[in-house]
């Protein structure tokens, strides 16, 4: 009791400092001459300050093909019937405002292995819209997960995230000066699920989603070229007594290898739940990622040629 | 909650708060020291074209070249899988300005766009092809 008790104390400071710690740092900014979207104005000794206009992506994004290898329990629907054996997905990207305001949607569809591994079972759309604030990230985004091949129960939130980023060949002289070669980039952070219609907030489908704590490593072993991955995403429940305390942990790992424009990655994924047994969904895949862009650059060049 | 996931989310938090503070000490961006760039040291406008490639922008004055190159750092290095969407990290990249004097490299300047993102592999990447 006396143990809940302390957790849900040292939950409280964590999302109060999660919260205030971008308002804090950004405060001392706030009192010099600023742009209207709340930036310094770049200097005009450095006219290319911040700037990436010169190629600049106009839009760009990604094709992803996946095949669960070894699937025991990853279900293919939201209403946790099937087993999922291929995923496909295309992420398309804008910058709307430089890095400070970027939109994205991701189009996740999942075949079910039990049906013939073709056929598509669940179609999972994103809608978000990101930003970046020195080493701050936030995020507000939409997600509908629904049943594609019979009707079903739909899962949907809204969320607002933020994270903190650390480089470690940056903020590290310690590591920089023994991995010269590697970086390691990490950042963790916290959400708010302030719209839910029927997300859950374990693997077998009970409660709902109220928070999410999400923390996330790359290490580079090579160039960028070869990257070992990790992921973790917990979720609480807000019809829990303690609405802090995580139901659910979601981990990722896995090694990723690109190649200009392409990546090969095998990793593997756990979703169980915290606070009580239940199912446990887990699977082994291999992806493929095919990235692509359009500059604006390469925009003016086609209205040239014309 | 059982003890080991106890510790494992304990550890989370651990990371976190140390990610935070991290975080909020903004430390100058480090654009010195790397290896393609102090490898160019010395050699000639022809040299860096030839293993570089055409730059954005070329300015002459005199005795004194700038050559100004930029690469954005690829898409798969900025959005990362998760379960059934992706989540963003930051675009970044990064100027490399090369200036010469008399026809040999002097100093190699690195700026990362936006600043708070070590880009400095998309440089280096830039020179990749001048240490062979």
């Amino acid at each position: 009791m006396m143990a809940g008790r302390r957790w849900n104390r040292r939950l409280l400071v964590l999302a109060l400092l999660i919260g205030g710690l971008p308002f804090v740092t950004l405060w001392p900014g706030q009192a010099f001459g600023l742009e209207k979207y709340g930036r310094p104005l770049p200097s005009m000794e450095e006219p290319d300050h911040e700037a990436r206009e010169e190629e600049e992506t106009l839009f760009g994004g990604y094709l992803l093909t996946g095949a669960f290898v070894k699937n025991p329990s990853f279900a293919a629907r939201p209403d946790n019937s099937g087993l999922v054996g291929m995923r496909h997905m295309l992420h398309l990207e804008t910058d709307l405002y430089k890095q400070y305001l970027t939109f994205y949607t991701d189009q996740n569809f999942f075949s079910d292995r039990t049906n013939g591994w073709i056929k598509l079972s669940e179609w999972d759309g994103t809608f978000a819209f990101t930003g970046v604030l020195d080493r701050f990230n936030w995020r507000l985004q939409y997600e509908r997960d629904a049943p594609l091949d019979r009707s079903g129960i739909k899962q949907a939130y809204a969320d607002a995230l933020v994270t903190a980023r650390f480089q470690a060949v940056q903020d590290s002289t310690w590591w920089r000066r023994t991995f010269p070669n590697q970086n390691l980039t990490a950042y963790a952070g916290a959400g708010w699920l302030f719209h839910n219609s029927l997300y859950f907030a374990r693997p077998n489908n009970t409660g709902r989603a109220l928070f999410r704590y999400v923390a996330h490593a790359d290490l580079d072993l090579y160039k960028n070229k070869v990257v070992l991955y990790g992921d973790m995403n917990f979720f609480t429940d807000r019809e829990a007594s303690n609405r802090l305390n995580p139901s659910e942990l979601d981990w990722i790992i896995g090694i990723a290898v690109r190649w200009n424009d392409m990546e090969v990655a095998f990793y593997r994924e756990e979703d169980r739940p915290l606070d009580q047994s239940g199912l446990v969904q887990k699977y082994f895949a291999v992806q493929l990622r095919f990235a692509f862009d359009v500059s604006k650059g390469a925009l003016e060049r086609i209205r040239m040629r014309r | 909650m059982h003890p080991i996931l106890s510790r494992t989310f304990q550890g989370l938090l651990t990371v976190l708060t140390a990610v935070l503070l991290l975080a909020c000490h903004s430390a100058p961006p480090i654009t010195e020291g790397y290896s393609h760039q102090q490898s160019l040291q010395g050699k000639s406008r022809e040299q860096v074209l030839a293993c570089a490639g055409t730059p954005l922008r070329e300015w002459q004055d005199g005795e004194f070249t700038q050559l100004r190159y930029y690469r954005e750092a690829p898409l798969l290095e900025e959005s990362m899988v998760s379960s059934k969407s992706s989540r963003p990290t930051v675009h970044h990249g990064c100027w490399a300005t090369v200036m010469l004097q008399h026809n040999r490299v002097d100093q190699v300047q690195y700026r990362f766009a936006p600043s708070s993102v070590n880009a400095s592999n998309d440089c280096e990447e830039i020179f990749a092809r001048c240490q062979e």
